[in-house]
């Protein structure tokens, strides 16, 4: 179904339930694997995932079009994301710039998650990365989000998106090549 | 499962999508009852209100309307705008002597 198509259902109060449900099967897993490669634990994936439908039903009748409804999706999901880890990590505010110190405790914790030689080894270049580093690779590489949609959900010069990628992921092959020699 | 579980060993639990759908809109339908009751509470009260000033407007407006249609008749103005009349100095010296008269006369009473 097109986005315009399942915006009409959602605007109308006749069918912005039906459109609703379409939405959920449309966009949940992508937004549930973003969530989760933030938050790293399955339950706080869970409720992050869960609030920011609630937000983006309450929020649908005011959304502007302004962009696509996907990236309004994940730009809530984003959000919503920050506001959990910073709430998570009892601070002020997360810095963007700085690596996330539980990065590996959080993932350990995680009944859900299995290590093996190659997820570890993706995970310690990850938890090396500055946390506006890591969820723009995390975008681009995994959920395969476009430089443009990136910078729009994240509020991040474009042109900083795109080095930000590059230099990571130039990080990433080295280390990876580096690891299997 | 996509390369999430493949590259970076992340798993869910089974059927999870399914019934965090089912979850997801369970939480909206309960918090659209709630909007429901509190616009229902807002409402039974905003009643309350409006026939409350219903009844103070019913017990100040004729009131404020007797006081506005009390005026002397027999004012020079007044009664010169009721029939019709010109408005001339000996009609207005007639009225105020005949005034001064009837409060003598009603003073003396």
């Amino acid at each position: 179904m097109k986005e315009g198509a399942l915006l009409k259902l959602l605007k109308n109060p006749a069918s912005k339930d039906k459109g609703f449900k379409l939405l959920i099967d449309l966009y949940q897993e992508k937004i549930y694997w973003m969530i989760r490669k933030m938050v790293l634990s399955h339950d706080s994936s869970n409720d992050v995932l869960q609030e920011t439908y609630i937000r983006v039903f309450k929020g649908i009748d005011n959304f502007k079009e302004k962009s696509k409804l996907s990236t309004w999706i994940y730009r809530i999901a984003y959000n919503e994301s920050i506001r959990f880890l910073n709430k998570e990590s009892k601070m002020k505010k997360i810095e963007l710039d700085s690596t996330d110190y539980n990065y590996s405790k959080k993932l350990f914790a995680d009944t859900f998650f299995d290590a093996d030689n190659l997820s570890l080894k993706f995970h310690q270049i990850l938890s090396e990365l500055s946390f506006r580093q890591r969820n723009i690779f995390n975008m681009k590489y995994f959920d395969e989000l476009k430089f443009e949609e990136i910078a729009k959900i994240t509020d991040i010069n474009i042109n900083t998106v795109k080095s930000v990628y590059y230099s990571v992921e130039k990080k990433i092959k080295k280390e990876i090549n580096e690891s299997s020699l | 499962m996509n390369h999430h579980y493949k590259k970076l060993g992340l798993r869910i639990p089974n059927h999870y999508f399914k019934r965090s759908k089912e979850e997801i809109l369970d939480k909206i339908n309960l918090k659209e009852e709630q909007l429901t009751k509190n616009y229902n509470f807002g409402y039974y009260y905003l009643s309350i209100a409006a026939v409350f000033i219903g009844i103070l407007i019913f017990y100040t407006i004729p009131s404020n309307n007797e006081n506005l249609t009390e005026f002397d008749t027999n004012s020079p103005l007044i009664s010169t705008l009721i029939s019709g009349e010109e408005i001339t100095d000996e009609y207005i010296i007639e009225f105020y002597s005949e005034s001064l008269v009837l409060n003598e006369i009603n003073f003396g009473n």
